[in-house]
């Protein structure tokens, strides 16, 4: 996978950076953080849109808490991120990018994309499970939501635009940018920060609401 | 509690306990057809079919119990409702101590793609066994199965029989206090079937509470001391 990983950020980086005559020494680092952190948000989306039909099985004949499925999809979605990783290291290193004290947030960044990993498969699972056709339509969105998020392009390069009011309200944005600014030696902007408080409070208000809702008819609907 | 039996000394403990759940077709599960039948206020009530009606019952804690009963006639939902896997539509259902529970097909629960040790080892830990705890135990469980080299190829290789090897032996392999045990041994052979009947033995020399359910008369009196007849989601026929 981190082969694949390699070769797909290479392909994104000459095709976009080219097209949009990009300088490369900046525009490599910053589509490569964008992408890995991009795929691991949208492998928990997936998981957590199927954590609970895809182990019905499992859930009618085991007992245990539900909220096991969803640290799995978590789990594996952040083995998957940490292959990836390699590639991050291997690019911050050939391009030469400084860090910075702006490092110390990332660690917080990880853990904050990590909570709102857990909660929408929380929420998302027993979701798809009630209406099956939901999770199709995931399936849909996710795929469109990687041209709506800032990873080869910037959101600078959208000021003036009528998009640009759209940009506002992707989630995925602000976590990613909160995510990438500091490995790539920025600060977020404050509204990134704010962004990405409300998008994280409300995910697990939702999560936490509706998952103890569902949880006790979960077995009913599989 | 209606029983005069203290709490400490019952294990299971069913108080008028419904199970009730909605036919749903596939239309039912339709996000689309949900929006638009509310739009157009238009209903589609699916049938509802009630599984239990209103079981009470206490298993003392040791006690073996058998549960008979024609094909749906509820056997199963009352061993998943036990188990903690269905919560009930209405009543309670107590359990005393670590409840281990073999319920459902020969490969329910297992990942086909993944050999049998990593299914025991995942099996142990969604159980509620730490890891390396369970790790401990899977040479064992390769022995007991009887699966030898198999143990380590892919669960999709295995035929019925041995599935139902690798399920009973690594959830047995717990230790537990109340054992459920829903036809768990009826594909295997008579070989394992026979060391399947001695480890229950063990479990239940040991102070456990065994709830077993099967269609085999013979299986259920030689290791129940108690019978429970199911019929049409109800407790009909109680004997010792």
């Amino acid at each position: 996978m981190t082969l694949q990983m390699i070769i797909f950020v290479t392909g994104l980086s000459l095709l976009f950076g080219i097209l949009l005559q990009q300088d490369m020494k900046t525009f490599v680092p910053y589509v490569t953080l964008g992408f890995v952190g991009f795929h691991w948000m949208i492998g928990m989306i997936n998981g957590g849109a199927s954590s609970i039909t895809g182990s019905g099985a499992a859930i009618k004949t085991t007992p245990g808490p539900l909220s096991i499925y969803s640290l799995r999809v978590f789990a594996n979605n952040t083995i998957q991120f940490l292959h990836d990783a390699v590639v991050v290291i291997l690019v911050l290193i050939l391009f030469q990018v400084t860090p910075t004290a702006s490092l110390v947030l990332v660690p917080l960044a990880l853990a904050i994309i990590g909570i709102n990993g857990i909660a929408v498969s929380l929420w998302l699972g027993p979701v798809v499970a009630r209406y099956r056709d939901v999770g199709q339509i995931v399936g849909s969105l996710t795929r469109v939501l990687f041209f709506f998020t800032p990873i080869f392009w910037t959101t600078e390069s959208l000021k003036g635009q009528q998009v640009a009011f759209l940009m506002g309200w992707n989630p995925l944005a602000y976590l990613l940018e909160f995510f990438r600014a500091p490995l790539l030696g920025n600060w977020p902007t404050m509204a990134v920060l704010i962004g990405t408080a409300v998008v994280t409070i409300l995910n697990v208000i939702i999560a936490i609401v509706h998952f103890s809702h569902t949880r006790d008819r979960l077995a009913y609907w599989l | 509690m209606s029983t005069a039996t203290p709490m400490r000394d019952i294990a299971i403990h069913l108080d008028d306990v419904w199970v009730q759940y909605k036919l749903r077709n596939a239309h039912h599960y339709n996000l689309k057809r949900s929006i638009s039948n509310l739009l157009a206020r238009r209903k589609e009530q699916p049938e509802v079919i009630t599984a239990l009606q209103g079981v009470s019952l206490t298993i003392p804690r040791g006690a073996r119990v058998g549960l008979v009963g024609p094909n749906g006639s509820g056997k199963s939902t009352l061993l998943s409702v036990m188990a903690g896997a269905l919560t009930p539509t209405s009543g309670k259902a107590t359990v005393n101590g670590r409840i281990l529970a073999l319920l459902g097909g020969p490969g329910q629960g297992l990942d086909p793609e993944q050999t049998g040790r990593e299914n025991a080892l995942a099996l142990g830990v969604r159980l509620g066994e730490t890891p390396s705890v369970m790790a401990e135990r899977l040479d064992e469980i390769q022995e007991f199965s009887g699966l030898g080299r198999r143990f380590d190829h892919p669960v999709y290789s295995y035929s019925s029989g041995m599935q139902v090897r690798l399920r009973f032996t690594a959830i047995t392999s717990i230790g537990a206090d109340v054992l459920l045990v829903d036809e768990g041994i009826g594909a295997a052979d008579t070989e394992f079937s026979e060391r399947a009947r001695e480890r229950l033995a063990d479990f239940y020399k040991d102070s456990g509470t065994l709830v077993l359910c099967s269609h085999d008369k013979n299986l259920v009196g030689h290791h129940c001391t108690s019978l429970h007849a199911i019929f049409r989601g109800t407790v009909v026929v109680t004997e010792s």
